[in-house]
């Protein structure tokens, strides 16, 4: 096992010990490689949006863009809900746990309160940009009631991860929350400034809320690398990478 | 500001992850603050000075003060 886990390249070397039996463990890896694929790829979600604008929109037209955006948007909202369900799949671990692992307790707890946070935002998201749904983000009286009662459980969860997180995650939370106002605040009134000699259309609300948690998930990746300066990564964060185990 | 935190951690044989559990923040914090990327709030500092059995000024400076030499008269 010891062997197993010196081994880099080894893809099972974050299955920590005492791990061995049961389908669970079997799984981790599976869970580990799609929560670093999906939360680099929700990190980069206005990266995303340019790409599929330059791949899809050679016209350049308003209608290509907003094609390619919307072409975005879904791989943005599917991104987010894997990554969270996977942050969430690795936090829960069956049966009883090696004591040394006791203490990554208060993480766990924290990564799956904002992975559950993210999943619920991703759905209601999800509803909320359907095109199929006439009129969406305007409360249809069928999903007013089960969207909030979602957001109400997302925002509890998002509580109560905030509650047992450490000052600096609190920091590095409230400042990419300010830092994506400014910016939002900013890009508005630049856009209603520039609406009329530029004839921009209007702002699209849900198309305003996609680009909001599109703006503060890429902050807040921006801030997690430049305070910690460590790539995120969720093995980390809940300490499956025997890397930090003991850093002297 | 300049610390002291990982010579400390050291002399003591502590892993940030042992560190950071006795002082009840996580890892990645306790990185970064050994790193000088994060200054940590009073209470915290107060916490540590307790904790390594010293006063918080022999563990922070200011980023021009030299942590080694003696405190002048």
């Amino acid at each position: 096992m010891n062997d197993r886990r010196q081994n880099f390249r080894d893809p099972w070397r974050f299955v920590p010990k005492g791990w061995s039996a049961g389908p669970w463990p079997r799984l981790s890896p599976v869970f580990l490689a799609t929560a670093r694929s999906c939360t680099n790829l929700v990190s980069g979600g206005p990266l995303l949006t340019v790409l599929c604008v330059l791949l899809f929109s050679w016209s350049w037209t308003w209608s290509a863009i907003h094609e390619a955006v919307l072409l975005a948007k879904w791989v943005y909202v599917l991104a987010m809900t894997l990554a969270g369900l996977s942050i969430i799949g690795m936090t829960f671990r069956p049966g009883r746990e090696p004591e040394r692992h006791q203490k990554f307790h208060r993480e766990r707890s924290v990564a799956r309160g904002m992975a559950g946070a993210v999943v619920i935002m991703a759905i209601v998201l999800w509803v909320l940009l359907s095109p199929s749904i006439p009129g969406a983000f305007q409360p249809l009286p069928s999903l007013a009631l089960p969207l909030s009662g979602l957001c109400a459980i997302g925002v509890i969860m998002l509580l109560q991860a905030v509650r047992l997180m450490d000052e600096m995650e609190r920091s590095i939370l409230s400042e990419a929350a300010a830092l994506t106002a400014v910016v939002l605040t900013s890009v508005f009134m630049v856009w209603t400034l520039c609406k009329p000699q530029f004839n921009l259309p209007d702002i699209d609300p849900s198309w305003a809320l996609f680009t909001a948690t599109q703006v503060f998930f890429a902050i807040l990746w921006v801030f997690v690398v430049l305070l910690r300066t460590e790539r995120w990564d969720p093995a980390d964060y809940l300490g499956w990478d025997a890397r930090h185990e003991r850093q002297l | 500001m300049k610390n002291r935190l990982r010579v400390l951690r050291a002399e003591r044989n502590w892993s940030q992850a042992e560190l950071a559990e006795a002082l009840g923040v996580s890892r990645q914090t306790i990185n970064a603050i050994e790193v000088e990327k994060y200054d940590p709030s009073l209470p915290l500092a107060f916490k540590m000075a307790r904790l390594f059995g010293t006063r918080i000024e022999d563990i922070f400076s200011e980023a021009d003060e030299d942590l080694g030499a003696p405190a002048r008269a």
